[in-house]
């Protein structure tokens, strides 16, 4: 077996023992690289100098000592470049550290580089990246999903062992089902926002994408817990995540299939891929039952009004004052902001942005964003209704597999119905999990949503781990070519 | 005609934190540019704001001391504008639920201008109704040059405490009034030092006018940025005769933002900037509620201290102190304080007022805030002339020597001489002495022209250098001119 | 409410983002119909929605006032597009 295939847990084995270096696997990781993103192009940016110096030093008794990392590119690591896949942050070097960047480094994970995305999380394709874009490793000509498609396509192909990536509308979960990874989306407030370059405050969360849900446990055990500087964290206690994997019965537990989530429209293979996986639960013991999410329709619509408001006022300090690419010709200083912004963000920001601010705008603000923050509360009370009665859901990750470059991303509306299954997680602030759970004809992978209650990750990351076991999951080698 | 003006001020104010609002940066005033900041207070990708409790505490207590009522949820939105000062392009402000809601400042007539102080409105005790306080980040400072402008982002991010006011005031006199009333209890509070200077308080004005008895008010227009007290006084007196010039002549007031030029006693339209203004708050995701219930106002209560008028009212009664006398050391509470230490050990409270107010006022600087000497010398002072050791008039030049030289006034009357001859031995040879040289003084006193008494006092003094104590020296020529028979 | 309409040049001006006569028609037709699809949140009844502010025993997270240190004046500066005399350049601001 080549070392690029191992898992986090296998090789923390091995560098506890003395057996690897953390020199050499990441030396290993870079060849793989070397081989790989030519196809990929999943990393914006790699620094292969600093990770090897790093290598040479970490302490591998710590809890990720020696373990080769890949970040998205819109957490700010201090030194080097955070440019959310845009031309406005072109040349803009970080002075500082996101709160998750100090907790891996004092973990003793090595940084190898910065993934691809849709710019500024902005997307379910990673077609809106400044910096080109991110091939799905089953098929080339396919998308990775996104907006964390460079992180999923990473760990999918090998390229990375693990990365973080960040969701606020499914941004993890769909491009590890795209890409046929693990991908989780923590409780809201659970990991640290600090130093995440904001897309929608309120829905955003930095979260693992792994090659088992093993891993995924591990990662977010580091990740996780109270900030200071991140005001909605919350004074939870971090569950050892690892180690609650295996503690977990079956027996009693009830399963809910929400009758929404299986609506027209819902691609057949998935539709079947998904059932198969339901089943399966059931043989382990677990009791299924069908459960109502009756706001579930609406979760699209509160999202986009939501998410761009937010998105007008966090994007509006991309200005070229301070920091990033301003437009070489202007007039005066009206000019100058006009132009810069204009120049400086791709379509869809600027869609979203204008989206954003019109629905804040003087005389709209009651009609548009305040009945989305009630609806969104209505989505919130939906899934506590039905964790009354069950521990977790199951459901699609996404109502399709990975679609083909260009199909969707003439027709904003047909793009944003992507994330249909994954926007609702982010709405309640509750946790997600995407797992692989099969492949449809051409060979694409199937991903099966795994839901939970706030603050109890420890369930959906138990039930994903079973369900791997269970069915021998070992992360697959794509074939990385065209079909 | 005669016309009335409408006026409502909107002040700013600086509080004293170490901190800035949302992030960990000192505040620090003339600092080198851009020395005191970090990636939140600049805006940077991903950084977050994480509250000051301090500045909450200091705007609830504001409250407090101004009778507002506290609201149970304090929630910060965002008021989204792009200008070059600003890092986000949008302030953290509060909109629709500011901490406080409501209360008043009492105007007094000592908080008028002096020229004022006589006029029946600084004798009416009006109360100027509050309509909120709330709290926001400030922005950062902009400097001009030729075709471009730099900026300091160093006082972004310091919590700024607005305090708005109902249009109750009427007069440029009373705006005076009611921002020094404001002030006073802004400073008692230690919530802001309000050094106006530093830009600790800043103050937007909005006036209109209509004629005495017309129901309707008129258009009013805002003047930005108003940096001294006396500064909205002047402005305010030219911007209301401008409107009523304008309504005279039968023009139409037309609503503008202006901006006062203290050099040319003028105000000017501000240039219009280019599009409508449409801030579209909404509550900032960053920040979540402040729960104000509990610890937050219970720390602010135990920071209220005794107010201005509370103190006037004791330290009137317990030191017999004229009102006036009162109300000038409650004007300033470190000035009261200081009173006190000194009354406590001295035997004649009222003539420690007296130095304090009639003679180390008069020769304080206006920029020291602090008395530079310790209370004990005042107790000191208004012994020695209790004890007859020093008269008035040598006392009040003492003052002067206690500021300048900072010294004590014992130390002061021994290094120049000054104490007073009270040695009778002394003081009966130099008597004695003065009725011999002066026999047409006491040949007129003899015949009745008691009045003659004070040449031959005056020979006295001139001898002693002014140090014999007259009181003694005049009962000591008496008792000599009678034995004399 | 009838079927929105969005004056796009005012809403590009207030987020100061320059856009061509292409960009103001493409954007016009498709905020048309994702406007079109948000209209659907009118159906949800939620006159009984009560937006607290909170969840269930929330208590402050706020900061105690001690200072911390920032940036060094050169991280400050080295991504600004223009800067002179540790000030950041911008084009005139008319007051």
């Amino acid at each position: 077996m080549n070392l690029f295939e191992y898992t986090i847990s296998e090789l923390r084995r091995l560098l506890v023992r003395k057996e690897l270096s953390p020199t050499e696997l990441t030396e290993a990781l870079f060849s793989r690289i070397a081989e790989v993103e030519p196809k990929i192009n999943a990393y914006n940016y790699i620094n292969h100098e600093r990770a090897i110096e790093r290598a040479k030093t970490v302490n591998v008794d710590l809890p990720l000592g020696g373990i080769p990392i890949a970040i998205k590119d819109n957490i700010n690591v201090r030194a080097e470049p955070c440019r959310c896949a845009s031309k406005i942050l072109e040349g803009y070097l970080s002075p500082y550290n996101a709160t998750v960047i100090e907790k891996l480094i004092k973990a003793g994970a090595i940084l190898v580089g910065r993934t691809n995305m849709d710019e500024f999380a902005m997307g379910s394709s990673t077609e809106n990246s400044a910096t080109g874009l991110t091939k799905n490793p089953w098929d080339l000509q396919r998308v990775p999903g996104g907006s964390s498609g460079g992180s999923a396509a990473a760990v999918a192909s090998h390229e990375a062992f693990c990365a973080l990536g960040s969701d606020t509308g499914g941004s993890i979960r769909q491009p590890a089902s795209f890409c046929g990874c693990v991908g989780l989306k923590p409780t809201y407030g659970r990991v640290s926002r600090y130093g995440l370059t904001a897309f929608a405050s309120s829905l955003d969360q930095i979260g693992p994408l792994t090659k088992t849900v093993e891993d995924a446990a591990l990662l977010l055990e580091v990740i996780s817990g109270f900030d200071p500087n991140d005001n909605t964290s919350e004074k939870m206690p971090v569950p050892r995540f690892s180690e609650l994997l295996e503690t977990l019965s079956l027996k009693n537990m009830v399963l809910g299939v929400p009758k929404e989530y299986f609506i027209e429209g819902i691609d057949g293979e998935v539709r079947e891929a998904i059932n198969k996986a339901i089943a399966h639960f059931e043989s382990l013991g677990a009791k299924i039952e069908e459960v109502s999410l009756p706001h579930t329709p609406y979760a699209v619509a509160t999202y986009y009004i939501l998410a761009t408001a937010e998105a007008s006022a966090n994007l509006a300090r991309f200005d070229g004052i301070r920091y990033g690419r301003r437009s070489k010709h202007y007039e005066d200083l009206l000019d100058y902001y006009g132009k810069t912004r204009d120049e400086g963000f791709g379509s869809e920001v600027k869609r979203r942005i204008l989206l954003g601010t019109y629905v804040l705008s003087s005389g709209y603000y009651d009609a548009y964003y305040l009945r989305a923050l009630k609806v969104k509360e209505k989505i919130k009370q939906d899934f506590s209704s039905v964790f009354k009665k069950c521990q977790a859901l199951l459901t699609p990750t996404s109502p399709f597999c990975a679609f083909r470059i260009g199909e969707k991303s003439n027709d904003p509306l047909q793009m944003y119905l992507a994330d249909i299954f994954t926007i609702a997680v982010n709405l309640a602030g509750i946790c997600g999990l995407s797992i692989p759970c099969g492949q449809s004809t051409e060979g694409l992978p199937i991903g099966l949503q795994i839901i939970g209650p706030a603050w109890k990750e420890e369930v959906i990351l138990a039930l994903g781990h079973l369900y791997q076991k269970s069915t021998g999951w070992k992360p697959p080698i794509p074939p990385l070519e065209k079909t | 005609m005669e016309y009335e003006a409408i006026i409502g001020l909107e002040v700013h104010v600086q509080l004293k934190t170490q901190t800035k609002l949302f992030c960990g940066c000192p505040i620090e005033y003339g600092a080198l540019p851009n020395s005191r900041v970090c990636p939140i207070c600049l805006g940077l990708p991903g950084a977050l704001p994480s509250p000051n409790k301090q500045a909450i505490i200091l705007t609830i207590q504001t409250g407090l001391m101004l009778g507002s009522e506290i609201a149970p949820r304090g929630k910060f939105d965002r008021k989204n504008y792009f200008y070059p000062d600003m890092p986000k392009n949008y302030q953290i402000s509060q909109y629709d639920q500011p901490l406080c809601k409501g209360g008043a400042v009492q105007l007094y007539p000592l908080a008028f201008p002096k020229d004022a102080q006589k006029d029946p409105q600084a004798q009416s005790r009006k109360k100027i109704r509050l309509v909120r306080i709330h709290l926001e980040e400030d922005v950062g400072k902009s400097f001009h040059f030729g075709d471009y402008s730099g900026i300091d982002f160093n006082r972004a991010g310091t919590p700024l405490m607005e305090i708005v006011s109902e249009a109750d005031i009427r007069s440029p006199e009373e705006a005076f009034a009611y921002l020094t009333a404001l002030r006073q209890i802004l400073r008692y509070g230690n919530v802001s030092d309000c050094d106006m200077e530093k830009g600790q308080l800043r103050c937007d004005v909005n006036v209109s006018v209509k004629p005495i008895g017309e129901e309707k008010w008129g258009t009013k227009c805002e003047i930005k940025n108003l940096n001294s007290i006396s500064a909205v006084r002047k402005a305010l007196k030219y911007e209301i005769q401008r409107q009523i010039h304008i309504l005279e002549l039968g023009g139409e007031i037309s609503q503008e933002t202006l901006r006062w030029d203290d050099l040319k006693g003028q105000t000017f339209p501000m240039r219009t900037k280019e599009y409508a203004h449409d801030y579209r708050y909404f509550p900032d995701p960053d920040l979540l509620t402040i729960l104000t219930e509990g610890e937050l106002i219970e720390e602010a209560q135990k920071r209220i201290p005794e107010l201005p008028e509370e103190k006037k009212q004791r330290l009137s009664q317990h030191y017999g102190l004229t009102e006036y006398q009162a109300s000038v050391l409650a004007s300033d509470p470190q000035l009261a304080d200081f009173f006190e230490k000194a009354a406590a050990q001295s035997a004649n409270k009222v003539s420690v007022a007296n130095f304090l107010i009639n003679d180390y006022l008069a020769v304080a600087s206006e920029s020291e805030t602090a008395i530079p000497i310790p209370p004990e010398y005042f107790s000191e002072l208004s012994n020695l002339v209790d004890q007859g050791k020093l008269h008035m008039k040598q006392a009040k030049e003492i003052v002067k020597l206690m500021v300048t030289e900072k010294k004590s006034p014992t130390l002061i009357v021994q290094e120049k001489g000054l104490a007073q001859i009270t040695s009778l031995d002394t003081l009966d040879a130099i008597c004695k002495e003065a009725i011999e040289a002066n026999p047409k003084s006491v040949a007129d006193y003899r015949s009745g022209k008691t009045a003659a008494i004070n040449a031959i006092k005056g020979y006295v003094m001139k001898k002693t250098k002014g140090q014999a104590n007259p009181k003694i020296v005049h009962e000591l020529l008496e008792k000599k001119l009678h034995e004399l028979g | 409410m009838e079927k929105p309409s969005i004056d796009i040049q005012y809403v590009a001006d207030l987020a100061r983002i320059s856009l061509n006569e292409e960009e103001k028609k493409m954007f016009g037709e498709q905020f048309a119909s994702i406007l079109g699809y948000i209209e659907k949140l009118k159906e949800v009844k939620i006159d009984d929605v009560v937006l607290k502010g909170e969840e269930e025993g929330f208590k402050n997270n706020l900061r105690e006032d001690l200072p911390q240190d920032g940036l060094a004046t050169e991280d400050v500066l080295r991504n600004a597009p223009h800067h002179a005399n540790n000030l950041f350049i911008v084009p005139k601001i008319i007051e």
